[in-house]
């Protein structure tokens, strides 16, 4: 039997249930610092499979929560488990015993307080945690960057700051210090830091780091799951790339879990340098997986034993996870690389980059070879994420008409600079980019890939059919005047809109363009005209066809006054 | 859209090499650069249509034209163009896509003899000021092959100029009229050049110029020297011809280092910008050719 107990100052009338802090990163992480003699308190809204995962495994949980609804919700959902106890009311009521081996307080500690409590500042609040952790035991704290990726992008608006909370990454682990506890290196978390998918080890996220190319798509991939369609001012993805590839990672992060204590910290198992779970695609598809750096910098990349190991279908789309095990190449990805390249107008890099890109493909067509899924040095080729394939095989030119539509359509809405004239439509700018590939296409080629790409996609977010319909219709009528897809930004909609403006005045221009020729043509004529109608031969001929013309007009004349 | 895309019929080659009909070729969306030079592709005083790109032959001069503060894009120059359809056609038997009346050009290591020349030129409303008697002198002392003259149309046409020429015993030749305001192009120029650098052993000039360049394409060993002459008109923003001569000596001279002849015409004529028949209709806003397959493109063999 439950208990829950009101410690006072409870919320009455309201939830944090969808702010809870979870997600399966969130829970590896956790999950290695609890065993089965642990006892456990969650400080603040965790989410339920978070809290369901540590009721099974440690010796005892404790929740406190501040809501009474929250409060009496988990008491219901761990009727049966006496090992679950449930706390409701205000951090300030509460009495730590310092017994308890993890505390967890991954929302932060801006949720453990209650309008009907006292406000404790942060730094109370955190030395509170630190009293109920015993001696040896780990607290596990969840803080939201301020000038998070997440933050700098969003055009909604943001809560006020709290001036007691430190900011910055190194305020955080100083103020820890200074309370006196011993901080194991923190990790940054990507994207939303609720819920973050990408969990990275801050000192892995140096710029020299080998990681940085799969870290930047693997934050990108989450942004884009969390950011589709909410007001933005920036592309995060574009955002999140560059501050890893200058080594910011850590300070740019949405999110940072650290782990103190009062003796050195140790987790039960040993951790990675970095973890993904969940994220880009349909929960379906999950497959969590571990980073490691190995002594010679090399990066490697393991199936987490949690994940399900068995392959997993939808259509014809199919993942088996355990693809994703084995050493990742430390290569940049080849979108990455021809971005650059257009940019600078650079066609013989593009060109070159295509060639080597498309040759590889024809060696081992893969629908799921795109810009953004290959990493490439050279003539090397790799993908990024190898556990995706279709059940039926497909044809080369059919895997390179998908890539480089992808390409063509991420070129056309990013707004960035390119060589091809700012009239050319995706299907043409795909046919373009074959032929300087060295494998033509037609835009038939180009425009059949839409199916494709569109299966894909909905296989991956399993839409139901009149949401396939939907994506089918927007991916077919891309054009150079949409903004970027998956973030619709105030960045790229006012690049849009500088481009419409620019190609309007370019129109008007050619027709004034084409006006002032009409005119010199017109004028040259006339010239010539007048210097043939004054010419002698002209004047010879007006003379002698002059009767001719007299008889046809008085033939006229006659029969027109015989008709009245 | 700009008459001087077609001069030298450059549109009717890009024509040609894309598939499509090369007596009419469609309008290319944007200003073609027409001859080597120096500054930022482009005709002096030529009226642009805002937003429509120079398509320029080498990297360097697009970005001159980008600093300029005009939109650009490296394509090439038409007669490397020429070349690769030339040897695409050989290379694939595709009389289809065959230059139609000079046909196939004489092919590289067939013999070559004497040296190809030629006089510096002014165009229609430039006058070149300068010794034609003096550069003779001195081209009969630094030849010792057989000459061809290739004088400009004008200096063909104008019978003292021409005249003093063959009375030094040379041959004298003209490839054909430039044309202009889109009348008198003569759209196999660039053939007629390719035919006759493929016969001779080098390629000379008193100024370094777009012939030169096409010459070392070719496969003729250059030489620049001689009365440079003066031109009335000339643009002086880039530099002029003082310019030249210090950022290309290696070709200046009675004989020069073929190697890097070879490396500058590649830069020049922008050798490794060339782009395949699909790519460059989409560039130049050409419409798909007729169901003809399309070979891929050709580097030029330097």
């Amino acid at each position: 039997m439950t208990t829950l107990t009101l410690i006072g100052g409870e919320t009455m009338a309201y939830s944090d249930a969808d702010r809870a802090a979870g997600g399966a990163a969130l829970g590896l992480l956790a999950g290695a610092y609890a065993g089965p003699e642990t006892r456990v308190l969650l400080a603040g809204p965790h989410a339920t499979e978070l809290i369901d995962a540590l009721a099974d495994r440690c010796a005892a949980v404790t929740c406190l929560v501040r809501t009474l609804t929250d409060a009496q919700a988990l008491a219901r959902r761990h009727e049966r488990n006496p090992r679950v106890r449930v706390l409701c009311g205000s951090l300030d009521a509460f009495t730590p015993g310092g017994d308890q081996d993890l505390v967890l307080a991954l929302g932060g500690l801006g949720r453990l307080h209650s309008p009907d409590g006292a406000r404790l500042t942060w730094q109370s609040s955190l030395d509170r945690l630190i009293a109920a952790t015993a001696s040896a035991g780990v607290l596990l704290l969840g803080v939201e960057n301020p000038l998070g990726v997440h933050r700098l992008t969003t055009a909604g608006g943001l809560p006020a700051p709290d001036p007691a909370e430190p900011v910055g990454h190194s305020a955080l682990v100083a103020r820890l210090r200074e309370a006196g506890l011993h901080v194991a290196p923190s990790y940054a978390a990507f994207a939303d830091p609720a819920r973050p998918t990408v969990l990275a080890r801050t000192p892995e996220l140096d710029a020299a780091s080998g990681a940085v190319p799969l870290l930047a798509a693997e934050a990108a991939a989450a942004f884009s799951a969390v950011t589709r369609r909410r007001p933005l001012l920036d592309d995060p993805r574009r955002l999140a790339g560059a501050a890893l590839r200058a080594g910011m990672g850590a300070q740019l992060a949405p999110l940072w879990v650290v782990a103190a204590g009062r003796a050195p910290v140790r987790p039960h198992e040993p951790l990675p340098s970095a973890f993904v779970a969940g994220g880009a695609h349909a929960a379906h598809w999950d497959a969590a997986v571990a980073y490691e750096r190995a002594e010679d910098g090399r990066w490697s990349r393991r199936l987490l034993s949690e994940s399900g190991t068995t392959l997993r279908m939808v259509g014809r789309v199919a993942r088996t996870p355990e693809l994703l095990t084995g050493a990742v190449a430390p290569d940049r990805l080849l979108e990455e690389q021809l971005l650059a390249a257009c940019a600078a107008h650079d066609l013989p890099a593009v060109r070159e980059l295509l060639r080597a890109y498309a040759t590889w493909l024809a060696a081992t067509p893969s629908a799921f070879a795109t810009c953004d899924n290959v990493l490439a040095d050279g003539d090397r080729h790799e993908l990024l994420d190898p556990s995706w394939h279709l059940s039926a095989p497909i044809g080369a030119d059919e895997a390179l008409a998908r890539a480089l539509r992808g390409f063509a359509v991420t070129l056309l809405t990013s707004g960035l600079p390119h060589p091809w004239p700012a009239s050319l439509d995706v299907e043409s700018l795909t046919v373009s980019l074959a032929a300087a590939a060295g494998r033509p296409l037609t835009r038939e080629d180009a425009r059949a890939a839409v199916a494709l790409e569109c299966e894909i996609q909905a296989a991956r977010q399993v839409l139901p059919e009149q949401a396939e319909q939907e994506l089918r219709c927007e991916l077919g009528t891309v054009t150079a005047r949409h903004t970027a897809l998956a973030a619709r930004d105030w960045r790229s909609m006012t690049g849009a809109m500088d481009r419409l403006a620019g190609e309007l005045a370019e129109a008007r221009d050619e027709i004034t363009w084409w006006e002032e020729r009409v005119r010199t043509s017109t004028r040259e004529h006339e010239r010539h005209l007048h210097r043939y109608r004054s010419s002698r031969s002209f004047l010879v001929g007006r003379a002698v066809t002059a009767p001719l013309r007299l008889a046809r007009q008085t033939v006229r004349r006659v029969a027109g006054s015989s008709d009245t | 859209m700009h008459h001087a895309n077609h001069f030298y019929g450059h549109a009717h080659v890009l024509a040609r090499y894309c598939g499509l009909d090369d007596t009419d070729p469609p309008r290319i969306a944007g200003y073609l650069q027409h001859g080597w030079n120096i500054g930022d592709g482009l005709g002096e005083g030529t009226r642009l249509v805002a937003g429509r790109p120079t398509f320029a032959w080498s990297a360097a001069t697009a970005a001159r034209a980008r600093l300029a503060g005009r939109p650009a894009v490296v394509i090439g120059a038409p007669f490397a163009y020429l070349m690769a359809h030339a040897e695409r056609v050989l290379a694939a038997d595709r009389p289809r896509l065959a230059p139609p009346a000079l046909a196939v050009p004489r092919q590289d290591g067939m013999r070559r003899t004497g040296t190809l020349w030629y006089p510096f030129h002014g165009w229609e409303k430039q006058k070149v000021r300068g010794d034609h008697d003096a550069l003779i002198a001195t081209i009969k002392a630094v030849e010792t092959e057989p000459v061809t003259i290739c004088l400009y149309w004008q200096d063909h046409d104008d019978r003292r100029v021409r005249g003093r020429y063959e009375r030094a015993g040379f041959r004298v030749i003209c490839h054909g009229r430039r044309g202009f305001k889109w009348r008198g192009t003569d759209p196999q120029f660039l053939d007629r050049q390719l035919a006759e650098l493929r016969g001779h052993r080098r390629v000379a000039s008193n100024r370094l110029s777009t012939a030169i360049f096409h010459g070392i394409a070719a496969g003729c060993e250059p030489a620049v020297y001689g009365d440079e002459m003066s031109l009335a008109g000339e643009d002086p923003r880039y530099g002029g011809h003082a310019r030249v001569r210090r950022q290309w000596p290696a070709l200046y001279g009675e004989q020069t280092d073929l190697r890097a002849a070879r490396e500058a015409a590649r830069a020049e004529l922008g050798l490794d910008h060339l782009a395949a028949p699909d790519e460059l209709r989409d560039l130049l806003g050409w419409p798909a050719a007729s169901s003809v397959p399309e070979p891929r493109a050709t580097r030029v063999r330097l």
